[in-house]
């Protein structure tokens, strides 16, 4: 057997050292930024405690309304891709579903629940499902067909199939979706607490607003959005970098 | 099934449903691919050919027709290689006998067996992406041959591939079919590649595709492609497409 025409991966183990090095130095970045907004707000009696309590009470409830989505995300694009028929009726309905305006449905769910997380963790959902759910419709209808083909002549059939081919090939799209869902749920959620007035981070942002502390509410602001930007950092750009590796030449 | 016995194509036809309109693609396609047998398929673009493998290796229905024998072990070799980006050459290698449900150490001395048949060790867990065309190509009949399978389908194997790689590669195709006896089907729109290749040749013509003709290539082996008879078969095959 011949043995020419061989690339070297190395090619790609710089890419992926690059892409290390570039992530080191957004959290270096970040940890900077951290650091000179905490010095100059020692003296602000904004109540850090309070705010981060709030914070990682609100972080549970994006965590729930996120697990909760992305599975009925994936359930929702795979049976309604699985045939033709199937198709034609459910994606239709589930157009019409992502259209309706989500706080609409905060007065409904108040009725349903009173004022309790759950309220916050359901609209979370129905924020979160919709951009899940068609990224994921787009890839199966995407997909390679000589791909499918292999995994049919080579036995992956019924949980195989889903197993081995179907979830590691939508798994870059469910990636993408999750980053749009999971920005979106962020700023759904502070509305959505103040509104339902549920405790969280948001229903703590619009209470300093309330109460005439501007600065406050400025600071802690910036440190909500930087706490989003860091949890991006640490878990999805990461995993975006992973699902490259999944995704189709 | 049995592999001793010819696998026989009867009266295939198959259409599609365009608009309401059937449109035809295959008409009455019989042939015979006996044990052991190099068959390569060749007719210009657009003719059914691709259309044929699949209903042959049974990812697609005919509409009319029947194949007789065709065993149920079968490996596929795309145009594109098709191997799954997320999987190593390895796990590539192994994928059929990972969804054949074999233990580790089966699996283990197969894909061993078939790297060292294409020559990619060292490669083992490199990604399809970190390859070049030529090897994802060894990597795709790899999985092909690590199922053993009785018939292998190969469809345009070589048509992505530039000249040279195309043609080590397809000296290897047939390094291979020599060393494993297999029957082998192939699907080529190169008339020079079919008569290097085949024992049989079969000539279709397009839209939609019927076999014009069955030819067989009664030139020793291992044949020289700059002989006066190599390039009058190769005429004669020309002049019926």
């Amino acid at each position: 057997m011949r043995f020419s025409h061989v690339i070297h991966p190395n090619g790609t183990i710089r890419q992926r050292r690059n892409r290390r090095k570039q992530r080191w130095l957004s959290l270096g970045f970040i940890v900077v930024v951290l650091t000179i907004l905490l010095i100059a707000t020692r003296s602000n009696t904004l109540n850090w405690y309070e705010f981060y309590t709030f914070f990682f009470s609100s972080l549970i409830s994006v965590v729930i309304g996120y697990f909760i989505a992305a599975l009925l995300a994936v359930i929702l694009a795979l049976a309604s891709t699985k045939n033709k028929f199937i198709e034609n009726i459910l994606v239709p309905v589930l157009d019409v579903a992502q259209s309706f305006p989500t706080f609409a449905l905060i007065p409904v769910l108040l009725v349903l629940f009173s004022t309790s997380r759950w309220v916050v963790v359901i609209f979370l959902v129905v924020t979160i499902i919709w951009p899940i759910t068609f990224t994921l419709i787009a890839a199966i209808k995407s997909e390679r067909e000589d791909l499918s083909e292999a995994a049919t002549i080579y036995g992956a059939h019924g949980i195989k199939r889903l197993r081995y081919y179907r979830l590691p090939d939508m798994l870059p799209a469910f990636v993408t979706g999750s980053i749009i869902g999971w920005g979106e749920a962020w700023e759904a959620l502070i509305g959505a607490e103040i509104i339902a007035k549920v405790s969280g981070v948001g229903a703590y942002l619009g209470k300093l607003g309330e109460n005439g502390g501007v600065a406050q509410l400025v600071v802690g602001i910036t440190m909500y959005l930087f706490l989003i930007f860091v949890l991006n950092e640490i878990i999805w750009i990461p995993l975006l970098n992973y699902s490259s590796r999944y995704q189709n030449e | 099934m049995n592999s001793k016995k010819p696998i026989q194509l009867l009266r295939i036809s198959k259409w599609f449903d365009e608009k309401g309109e059937k449109l035809r693609v295959l008409e009455d396609v019989s042939f015979t691919v006996h044990p052991g047998e190099f068959v390569c398929i060749v007719g210009s673009s657009g003719g059914g050919k691709s259309t044929l493998l699949r209903i042959l290796a049974g990812i697609i229905e005919p509409s009319e027709g029947r194949i007789i024998n065709m065993p149920t072990e079968l490996g596929f070799v795309f145009q594109n290689f098709a191997l799954f980006p997320w999987l190593t050459v390895h796990e590539n290698i192994a994928f059929g006998l990972t969804m054949a449900d074999l233990d580790k150490k089966q699996i283990e001395t197969r894909v061993r067996e078939e790297v060292k048949r294409i020559g990619l060790q060292g490669f083992e867990r490199s990604h399809p992406k970190e390859l070049s065309g030529g090897m994802k190509q060894r990597v795709g009949i790899a999985r092909a041959l690590a199922i053993q399978p009785q018939v292998l389908l190969l469809d345009e194997p070589l048509s992505a591939l530039d000249e040279i790689t195309a043609k080590n590669l397809r000296t290897d195709i047939l390094f291979i079919w020599q060393q494993t006896h297999k029957s082998i089907v192939m699907v080529t729109h190169l008339v020079e590649e079919a008569v290097q290749l085949a024992d049989t040749i079969v000539v279709m013509s397009s839209r939609p595709g019927r076999v014009h003709k069955i030819i067989k290539n009664t030139l020793p082996r291992p044949r020289n492609t700059r002989t006066k008879e190599f390039f009058k078969l190769v005429d004669e095959i020309e002049e019926q497409l």
